[in-house]
């Protein structure tokens, strides 16, 4: 009978245990879980950018009428891609070539830009303008996010 | 002593593998029964398009590769500023219908070539391009091939040679990124220069080319392409091309089809004229 009781006793503390650890690995998944969302969605890369300006050397030079008409979109799954913002593309454009590319955080505010394992270039977001120096180049873009 | 003989052993045969595995890279030639060649000019804004053309008009009527196939392609420029050359008549009477406009129609045009493209790969053969230009359309290109036939290996049977560091410059930076990975890209020495490892076509001097040419429809050609780069030539804020300002020939972008198809004994302009005028 007292052996009864000992088990009984032994395994509602058992089952304490066990509610009271699969509570707590609830609350640490979800903890995680909303951290990793909050980092990605909160990057304040992620998002819709169109280059505004161009400097060659330190040189301004105007941009391409297809290049005005291309929104960069920032992924939060660390890849970005850009397309027409129009339906109406002139037919100069048509056969411009997009590729995915993807970006890693390398600091506060340096991205580090890649084509498979190519460096691309990297970016900078400086007071929510974006400024992209490509790796081999002596060219930088501008990028204002997109309304 | 028996370890140091096998290490010796052992590199020696890692270094017979290697130079034969680089041999076999290099080596790969153009096959006139299976493969394609396609010829990119951008014919913006330098003219010596326009001689190149001719250029490889005159090699496509010599006997010995009249099974050649190939496709020319008019406008494959990137992102240079200036003035285009209009060479349409010209690449009508040099290739006849053999040729498509990607200045005026960029996309019936690609649609035609990566038709081209995939019919060849399919059967078998690779597809070799001579970039006279910048390497935007031949991106575009390359990416229409790899979603349609992911199948084949592009990286392996897709071959590109670019000649000019100033062609590099003015492709779109993540568009000659994307060739130079997904392709076989090959860099040569530019065709502009004598003594290099590939023919230097540009001289100055050189004006007899009449002297050679016999066949009637090239001597047309070859007159047409020098009529209409004496026309464009520096107009309008175009690039002044000072050999051919000064009476002379430069198809130096004619030494990319010279690589593709190891045509070694070329050192020069009268060279071309001496071998193929006839």
């Amino acid at each position: 009978m007292e052996n009864n009781i000992l088990t009984k006793r032994n395994y509602l503390g058992i089952l304490k245990v066990l509610t009271f650890s699969f509570f707590s690995l609830v609350l640490v998944v979800s903890c995680s879980t909303d951290n990793e969302n909050e980092s990605s969605t909160n990057n304040p890369i992620v998002g819709n950018w169109i280059l505004v300006s161009r400097t060659v050397s330190d040189v301004p030079v105007a941009l391409d009428e297809c290049e005005t008409l291309i929104v960069l979109t920032v992924r939060e799954n660390q890849t970005l891609f850009s397309q027409f913002n129009t339906s109406e593309v002139p037919e100069k454009c048509q056969t411009l070539a997009f590729f995915e590319l993807a970006w890693e955080q390398d600091s506060a505010s340096f991205y580090n830009i890649t084509l498979g394992t190519t460096m691309v270039s990297t970016m900078e977001l400086n007071n929510n303008q974006l400024i992209e120096r490509l790796s081999d180049r002596d060219w930088v873009n501008f990028y204002e996010r997109a309304e | 002593m028996q370890l140091k003989t096998t290490l010796h052993i052992l590199s020696l045969f890692l270094l017979l593998v290697s130079h034969v595995t680089g041999q076999d890279k290099e080596s790969k030639s153009f096959s006139l029964e299976k493969d394609l060649l396609l010829a990119h000019y951008d014919c913006k804004t330098d003219v010596d398009d326009l001689h190149s053309i001719a250029a490889f008009a005159t090699l496509l009527a010599q006997d010995s590769y009249a099974q050649l196939q190939y496709h020319a392609v008019a406008g494959t420029y990137g992102i240079q500023e200036g003035l285009y050359v209009p060479p349409n008549e010209l690449f009508q009477l040099a290739f006849d219908d053999n040729w498509s406009d990607a200045h005026e129609n960029p996309k019936p045009t690609l649609a035609r070539v990566v038709d081209l493209a995939k019919t060849t790969l399919e059967n078998h053969g690779d597809v070799w391009i001579a970039e006279a230009g910048q390497s935007d359309f031949s991106a575009v290109l390359i990416q229409a091939l790899q979603t349609d036939i992911p199948e084949i290996r592009i990286s392996e049977r897709v071959h590109l040679v670019q000649h000019s560091n100033w062609n590099e410059d003015v492709t779109t930076p993540t568009a000659l990124k994307f060739v130079q990975r997904s392709v076989d890209y090959q860099k040569i020495p530019d065709g502009n220069a004598l003594g290099n490892g590939t023919p230097g076509f540009q001289s100055a001097e050189y004006d007899n080319w009449s002297d050679h040419i016999q066949n009637p429809e090239l001597l047309a050609t070859w007159e047409m392409a020098i009529t209409m780069g004496n026309q464009y030539n520096g107009k309008e804020g175009r690039y002044l091309n000072k050999a051919i300002a000064e009476g002379g020939l430069d198809f130096s972008d004619f030494s990319e089809i010279c690589w593709i198809l190891k045509l070694n004994n070329l050192e020069n302009v009268a060279d071309f004229f001496e071998h193929y005028g006839k």
